[in-house]
């Protein structure tokens, strides 16, 4: 099994930032792609942003069609906080639900209307 | 009105809050958590997320962070509603289809018990709710509905009623800036910081 250490790959223990997200994503799609099962090392890092984990985690589900369980045929995480891993497989979960509406011709702002946070 | 402090300038200055602890707004709560995880398909929304996220990485770790039970109120029912949309493609909730999702649909039991999950932590670990002192009883008899939404005013209200060392609100919503000025309004929005500016509002 090959082990990643995310903090030294990413050389921050500051997981805030889309675009941190999105070159973990593409340092690992390799790895998860493949049959192995990935080992994702979070020792070290002190803050995982929701931005980090849709970009890292979201993005390669909406874009396989992964809910949890399959995430987890290819995905081992270590050194993580379990709230963490909670908003990590609601984010996976939200990108599988996306995937879904798209496969069957659903228009995406029907379900997901503009937030009004601004 | 409030007196405004650029969220992302102090961060990034590094400067330091002229109050120990402040409150979060829902809005603030809501960008923060992206829990629908609007920014996977939405640009704009992904970066005032991580404009949030990284402002509060740094305010949290050197201040006092809470809530109010109104936010946390505010909070579910946004998810409620937006939850039950994401899964039906009903603009409207509809609460007794919602509690019958819940019980005999396994995929819609499955992400409200994630999203309740985060719920609680939000509210106990996050941003843990403070027991405020207003006067709830005549909370209402008050509310002047024509200057804000009554969740504004409430928050308002539970932070006017906390200590003063604790005047501060982080929030992106435009209608708390006509409060009184007794109270710091800390933001990410930058029309209520160039509007702050123009009226020698802006703090810091």
């Amino acid at each position: 099994m090959k082990i990643i250490k995310v903090i030294f790959a990413l050389e921050t223990a500051h997981l805030l930032t889309a675009e941190k997200g999105s070159a973990f994503l593409q340092l690992v799609k390799s790895e998860l792609n493949s049959e192995d099962i990935v080992e994702l090392d979070f020792a070290g890092y002190e803050f995982i942003s929701s931005s980090f984990i849709n970009r890292a985690f979201g993005d390669i589900c909406l874009e396989k069609g992964w809910d949890v369980k399959d995430f987890y045929s290819k995905v081992k995480f270590t050194n993580i906080d379990k709230d963490d891993i909670d908003d990590i497989e609601l984010a996976i979960f939200n990108a599988k639900h996306r995937r879904e509406l798209m496969d069957s011709g659903k228009n995406l702002s029907d379900y997901y209307p503009p937030s009004y946070a601004y | 009105m409030a007196k405004v402090i650029d969220a992302e300038d102090l961060v990034l200055r590094k400067k330091k809050l002229p109050t120990e602890a402040f409150f979060v707004d829902t809005n603030i709560i809501i960008l923060y958590k992206d829990p629908f995880s609007a920014s996977l398909t939405n640009e704009e929304l992904s970066r005032f997320s991580e404009k949030v996220s990284y402002s509060m990485e740094y305010l949290k770790a050197n201040y006092k962070t809470y809530s109010t039970i109104y936010s946390a109120f505010e909070y579910y029912k946004h998810l409620q509603h937006h939850y039950f949309t994401s899964q039906t493609g009903d603009r409207f909730l509809n609460t007794s289809k919602f509690k019958k999702l819940k019980i005999e649909n396994e995929v819609f039991k499955d992400g409200w018990k994630r999203h309740m999950i985060s719920f609680r932590k939000v509210f106990y670990k996050n941003f843990p709710i403070i027991n405020s002192n207003e006067d709830k009883a005549n909370l209402i008899y008050q509310f002047e509905s024509e200057a804000m939404d009554f969740g504004d005013y409430a928050i308002w209200k539970a932070v006017e009623s906390s200590k003063e060392t604790f005047h501060c609100i982080f929030s992106n919503d435009s209608d708390l800036y006509n409060i009184s000025d007794d109270i710091y309004l800390l933001t990410t929005n930058p029309k209520i910081i160039i509007e702050a500016k123009s009226n020698g509002k802006l703090f810091i």
